[in-house]
């Protein structure tokens, strides 16, 4: 089910935005006028992602630099660099929940439950 | 974390840096394809893509003069070989790689 989740004025090009959604952060990004939604916490050591940078499709998370792939959550590079980090922060990476998206009106929707 | 994720992630990225120095990616894609899986498997080793055609050393300083795009360290001597040393990079203007060659860098006249 599809639930209102920010304007579209509220995220510029290239932007993004974190939205709490019955109790899920999630965050929202704008990627050549197409929006994508996903968990908002790296699946590395919970940092949120949306104070990361957004490349293109690129979204780098803004404590260890992994590197993941918005369109499909996929990981795109581990936390780096790898020999400069504690051997507690060597942990493995997961890729990260996305949400189906849609636009309706002036606002964007997600569907939290697929 | 799939390797071909990661090259194409890395296209977008090298890009975005190299076009605005004048070069783009090598119309020889066998060698960009070689040369981006051994930059991925340098970046799963040390967390860095390295030049894959130069050695890392144990020298942080002088290794970060190897992160590919390394083209702003090595400007004068890539640009007298319209390459990078790989050849994963080439000036704008080459149509034919294969006619480039690998010159040595005290070979290069400083201008």
């Amino acid at each position: 089910m599809f639930v209102s989740a920010v304007k579209i004025k509220d995220i510029a090009f290239g932007g993004m935005k974190a939205v709490k959604i019955e109790e899920k952060e999630i965050v929202i990004c704008n990627y050549e006028g197409s929006f994508f939604a996903l968990d908002n916490h790296c699946s590395h050591m919970h940092a949120s992602l949306d104070k990361g940078t957004l490349e293109g499709y690129i979204l780098t998370c803004p404590l260890h630099f992994a590197q993941f792939d918005i369109t499909t959550g996929e990981v795109l590079s581990g936390p780096v660099p790898q020999d400069y980090l504690r051997e507690s922060l060597k942990l493995s990476l997961t890729d990260i929940k996305t949400y189906p998206t849609q636009v309706e009106g002036d606002s964007i929707l997600v569907d939290l439950r697929k | 974390m799939s390797s071909q994720a990661r090259k194409k992630a890395l296209r977008f990225l090298f890009q975005k840096v190299v076009d605005p120095l004048g070069y783009k990616f090598s119309p020889d894609e066998e060698l960009v394809e070689f040369c981006l899986e051994q930059e991925v498997k340098l970046e799963r080793m040390h967390g860095i893509p390295y030049c894959p055609c130069k050695a890392v050393t144990q020298d942080r300083r002088e290794n970060m003069k190897i992160v590919c795009p390394c083209i702003p360290f090595h400007r004068e001597h890539f640009d007298a070989m319209k390459r990078c040393w790989c050849g994963l990079f080439v000036h704008k203007d080459v149509v034919d790689p294969d006619k480039l060659k690998q010159l040595p860098e005290n070979k290069v006249k400083r201008g």
